[in-house]
């Protein structure tokens, strides 16, 4: 175990060094003059001269390759083509707004699959059974930028349910501004005791995270029905039953816990899913988050953000596979 | 002894040419069910509507872009059966010719994937060694990429496109195939049809096509099938965001985008294309489905 932990650990450190090295060299392969864009239109040759030399473009391709590792060890990360602040601190500021989304779709998500795949499974054949099969098939064959949209005709525009868009109302805003403590402003609102912000927050984050976490939804509940299913027709299961074990300890015992396991494999994938709704979500709900920036990065061409994205999504992808990987070899004995 | 090996050779092809057949009956069961069967009409329509453009769209040239300013945002009506979008383009019209770019985009980055992914898979299951220790290597850190990001920066880096997102989502598509093709073949490998074939004295090409591929197909398509859905969803995020096909051409990824705008008002022109994609793709899903459920395969 501790040999496949280092085994692991080693090759994350590799992959994301690998990662790191193509977003260098990528970005610097681009047909575009990076320090034209960065000084902006108009510019004079010597201006975009001096941007050059401020950006550390002028030296070899090999000695900018160290300088830039060498920064982002450091957490930097250069600076922003289009906001012209250091893309870290940008970063360090959206992430925890998207966190809250994240957040609530993968655990609501991740408990409510479970729950309606567990009872698929229970009820198989049956009616309930149909219905959560056909609910998890639209679930992950709606796009997520026309579901976000579909919400807000039917819950804004039709109904008057929920907010079209936004964290807080804006008055809101004025009258109770949300202190800035850990960045995630429904814990904010909760520490300072800001209960009329924290309400309206709730009340805005509803429709984002309902787009967020219905596809995951779908796939989780999809997996576990079919790997219960799957486990609940093997001999061991049998044995189990015929030696006179209850039919609710056999389910829910030996049944789900043999079921979880194919199910962790794909959370990485899950998280690089709902990672890249974000982007999509939060554009339609003008969501000031990690996602948003994103896109804006993506439309806008602003190469450094860019690169800084994708290093943050590359990375919380690979740990996120690493993690599961480690936590199903702890869960379940029987993979080599 | 060479004819008696042929001899041998065709009554193995042949059990599994009855093999075959036995699951030809299985599909027939398949479209016995409502629910499969509507699902492949939905398909079979689709792809026949979108073939026959030109003449199954009421105004085609505006299928194509063309603009008809004096019908602006328009509600549904007779004329134009799904309402008109920002430049009085007829929106049944867009969609039909929508459907070109996303459903053939989204079959041509299966097929391509299966066609890069599969023979990469046989080579290296079958001839293990090194070369089955690099592609499979190459396979895991290919995956260990998130693969939309990964194609939407080739996009921003080589020009965005439709050619351009179906090869820069080819990036990481292809890895599937050649794992599924890999783990497939390792397992025939060990099959007594394939040891009889090689003791048989046929060459590792012959196997390989003859006796294992036609033995590892129906996993591969069934897995295209399956993956039809994500590849139409796949290129419509990338055009959402303006990375996939350029304007005055639409797939219903950018008309989503296009009509986005209006979702309060002129709803119409966002929901028509997303629907559209939306039931494309469940039908794409529940037939591979079922097919799955029928032909018994595992992934």
């Amino acid at each position: 175990m501790g040999f496949f932990l280092f085994k692991r650990f080693v090759s994350l450190i590799g992959l994301l060094i690998v990662l790191s090295t193509l977003v260098f060299f990528f970005t610097r392969s681009l047909p575009g003059d990076v320090a034209a864009l960065y000084i902006g239109g108009n510019a004079k040759p010597e201006q975009i001269e001096r941007a050059r030399k401020e950006l550390g473009m002028d030296k070899p391709l090999i000695v900018q390759y160290k300088i830039y590792m060498e920064k982002l060890v450091q957490g930097d990360m250069g600076i922003s083509l289009r906001t012209h602040r250091p893309v870290s601190r940008d970063l360090m500021e959206k992430i925890p707004m998207s966190f809250e989304l994240v957040f609530w779709a993968l655990l609501i998500a991740v408990s409510g699959g479970i729950f309606f795949g567990v009872t698929a499974a229970c009820f198989h054949g049956s009616w309930i059974d149909e219905t959560i099969k056909w609910f998890s098939s639209a679930a992950v064959s709606t796009p997520i930028f026309f579901l976000a949209l579909l919400l807000q005709l039917i819950f804004f525009n039709w109904l008057g349910w929920f907010p079209l868009q936004g964290r807080m109302d804006s008055f809101l805003e004025f009258t109770n501004p949300i202190k800035n403590i850990t960045g995630i402003s429904m814990v904010d609102t909760l520490i300072s005791g800001n209960f009329p912000a924290f309400l309206n927050v709730g009340w805005h984050i509803v429709l984002p995270v309902v787009s967020l976490l219905i596809g995951p939804l779908g796939i989780i509940a999809r997996m576990i029905r079919s790997s219960l299913l799957d486990v609940m027709s093997q001999d061991y299961i049998l044995a189990a039953r015929a030696s006179g074990i209850s039919e609710g300890v056999l389910f829910f015992y030996y049944g789900l816990r043999n079921a979880l396991s194919p199910v962790l494999t794909v959370i990485g994938l899950l998280v690089a899913l709902v990672l890249l709704a974000t982007f999509y979500v939060e554009m339609i709900f003008n969501w000031p988050g990690v996602g948003y920036y994103s896109l804006a990065a993506i439309m806008s061409l602003d190469y450094t953000a860019l690169m800084g994205v994708t290093l943050m999504v590359g990375a919380v992808y690979m740990i996120a596979n690493t993690i599961t990987d480690v936590v199903r070899r702890l869960v379940d004995p029987r993979i080599k | 002894m060479k004819a008696r090996a042929d001899s041998y050779d065709m009554m193995a092809r042949k059990v599994s040419r009855d093999h075959r057949k036995v699951r030809w009956f299985q599909l027939r069961r398949l479209l016995k069910r409502k629910i499969t069967f509507l699902s492949l009409v939905i398909m079979v329509v689709t792809l026949t509507v979108a073939l026959m453009a030109p003449w199954t769209a009421p105004f085609p040239e505006q299928g194509r872009g063309a603009v008809n300013l004096e019908h602006r945002l328009m509600p549904p009506s007779s004329t134009y059966l799904l309402g008109t979008d920002v430049y009085g383009r007829d929106m049944l019209s867009r969609v039909i010719y929508g459907a070109r770019i996303s459903v053939f985009g989204g079959a041509a980055i299966v097929f391509l994937a299966a066609l890069i992914g599969v023979p990469l898979g046989l080579w290296a299951g079958y001839n293990e060694g090194v070369s089955e220790i690099v592609i499979s290597r190459t396979v895991d850190l290919v995956l260990s990429f998130p693969a939309i990001l990964v194609a939407m920066i080739i996009s921003i880096l080589f020009g965005a496109g439709w050619f351009m997102a179906i090869a820069a989502l080819l990036i990481g598509w292809w890895p599937w195939y050649t794992r599924l093709v890999l783990g497939e073949v390792l397992s025939a490998k060990g099959m007594l049809y394939v040891e009889a074939a090689r003791m048989l004295g046929y060459g590792k090409l012959y196997i390989i096509f003859h006796h294992i591929l036609p033995n590892i197909m129906t996993p591969v398509i069934v897995m295209m099938l399956l993956d039809l859905g994500p590849a139409i969803i796949a290129i419509g995020l990338l055009s959402f965001v303006g990375l996939g096909t350029q304007p005055p051409n639409a797939d219903w990824g950018l008309m989503v985008w296009e009509g986005a705008p209006n979702i309060l008002s002129e709803w119409w022109i966002a929901i028509v294309p997303g629907f559209a994609m939306f039931i494309v793709v469940i039908a794409f899903n529940i037939f591979g489905d079922a097919l799955k459920e029928v032909l018994d395969v595992q992934q």
